[in-house]
């Protein structure tokens, strides 16, 4: 066999995952047969045999897929869990199994319906979020997994350990292959989801730091210890920094 | 259309340096496992007889990463090693080594593919696999330091066997 470089095994390493790229396991999806030895007669069948028992297993496996282009899209899964995407996130999952199972990539607000019986996982590679009923969303975009609550708790794993419990208000990003609670997470991770910023006595540098974000621009005040409380829409960010500068006497700075 | 056996050798041969072609391309294993899925589903419903098979695989794989890439917005569509992006050519190069690689890595004594995986993966200090492990410093270098052997000396022969399966 040709020799390999560190690159080679960089490469693989860094993505290697127990199981996965498993050949049989795939060939069985593909072909929708569970024990190869026991179907070898299949083979001298006609094709359109197979293809029958094909459209059956992969009627029962069948993923849909859900996409957002350019704006955000809000879909209903069969259980009722509402998944609002983020424009470019994708969704997919299996809608006749019994396990609430989904993987995606981008940003994703879920509010998923409450049955104890049936956890709904989340699985954004490498990080896993399993949930009974709750309102949270996941940002996977490439190794870095974000994970906001908004209601309930949720269990966020990464690839090593036992992971963490999330409760409201609460975020974590994945470092390291390791979810770590954020310090000061931001009160409206989900305003884009939402079209609103709700404030309860949050500290006026939050709220700033909030809509700097949101917005991609930089807003100060020289007002350390004012606090906001309200309910503001995205739609309108003069209108915004209008009113919580007559509310709290402040002059805002923009850049 | 293509018979079922034939599809089968096809599946069992290239499945694996697909899935690793694929990965270059959206380094995600799971993303990876579904498109190449897709391409032999679309192999087997092809109706005009193929003349590479091979190079039919690689295209149809390529193809549909680059326009995943695209739909969710990625400006660039190259593969990529770690440090950057590379050639397409390159990444096809590479696959069946790197599929090899995957399996021998795979065929690792546990304990060694745990010390490997903690260290080249996930970034963790000698000491720190020691901790989590509850192993010594020095048994958790010996693990490292057997699997890179296992996969440089023991795993070409290893991996010529396990090939010949197919």
């Amino acid at each position: 066999m040709d020799h390999f470089d560190e690159k080679h095994l960089s490469f693989v390493l860094r993505h290697y995952r127990q199981g996965a790229f498993d050949t049989q396991a795939a060939w069985e999806k593909l072909s929708g047969t569970r024990k190869r030895r026991s179907f070898r007669l299949l083979w001298t069948l006609p094709v359109a045999a197979a293809l029958a028992l094909g459209v059956f297993f992969s009627w029962r496996n069948a993923w849909t897929e859900y996409r957002s282009y350019d704006v955000a899209q809000a879909f209903t899964l069969v259980d009722g869990t509402r998944a609002t995407l983020a424009p470019g996130a994708v969704l997919r999952y299996q809608p006749h199994k019994a396990s609430r199972q989904v993987s995606m990539t981008g940003q994703v607000l879920y509010e998923v319906v409450h049955d104890e019986a049936h956890p709904f996982t989340v699985s954004a590679s490498p990080a896993t979020v399993t949930v009974l009923g709750t309102v949270f969303q996941v940002i996977a975009e490439g190794p870095d997994t974000r994970v906001n609550v908004t209601e309930g708790r949720v269990r966020f794993s990464g690839p090593r350990g036992d992971g963490l419990i999330l409760t409201a208000g609460q975020s974590a990003s994945l470092r390291d292959a390791v979810p770590v609670l954020e310090e000061a997470p931001l009160p409206n991770p989900s305003a884009w989801a939402t079209g609103e910023f709700r404030y309860e006595a949050a500290p006026l540098e939050t709220v700033l730091r909030e809509l700097s974000a949101f917005y991609g621009i930089t807003l100060t005040a020289d007002a350390p210890g004012k606090r906001l409380t309200g309910t503001f829409s995205t739609d309108d960010l003069d209108e915004t920094l209008t009113l919580i500068e007559s509310a709290l006497s402040v002059t805002i700075g923009r850049e | 259309m293509a018979q079922v056996h034939e599809i089968e050798t096809l599946f069992r041969t290239y499945y694996r340096p697909l899935c690793l072609y694929a990965l270059h391309y959206l380094g995600d294993p799971d993303a990876a496992e579904d498109v190449v899925q897709e391409s032999f589903t679309a192999l087997w419903r092809q109706d005009n007889p193929v003349a590479s098979t091979k190079a039919w695989l690689y295209a149809a794989v390529r193809n549909r990463c680059i326009d995943l890439l695209r739909k969710a917005g990625k400006t660039e569509s190259l593969p990529r090693d770690l440090d950057g992006p590379i050639s397409d050519e390159e990444a096809a190069e590479r696959s069946s080594l790197e599929a090899r690689l995957w399996t021998a890595v795979e065929a690792l004594p546990e304990m060694r593919r745990k010390c490997l995986l903690l260290a080249k993966r996930d970034g963790l200090s000698y000491k720190e696999i020691a901790e989590e492990l509850n192993l010594s410093e020095h048994t958790v270098r010996n693990h490292i330091s057997r699997a890179l052997e296992d996969l440089r000396e023991g795993g070409p022969g290893i991996l010529d066997f396990i090939f010949s399966f197919f």
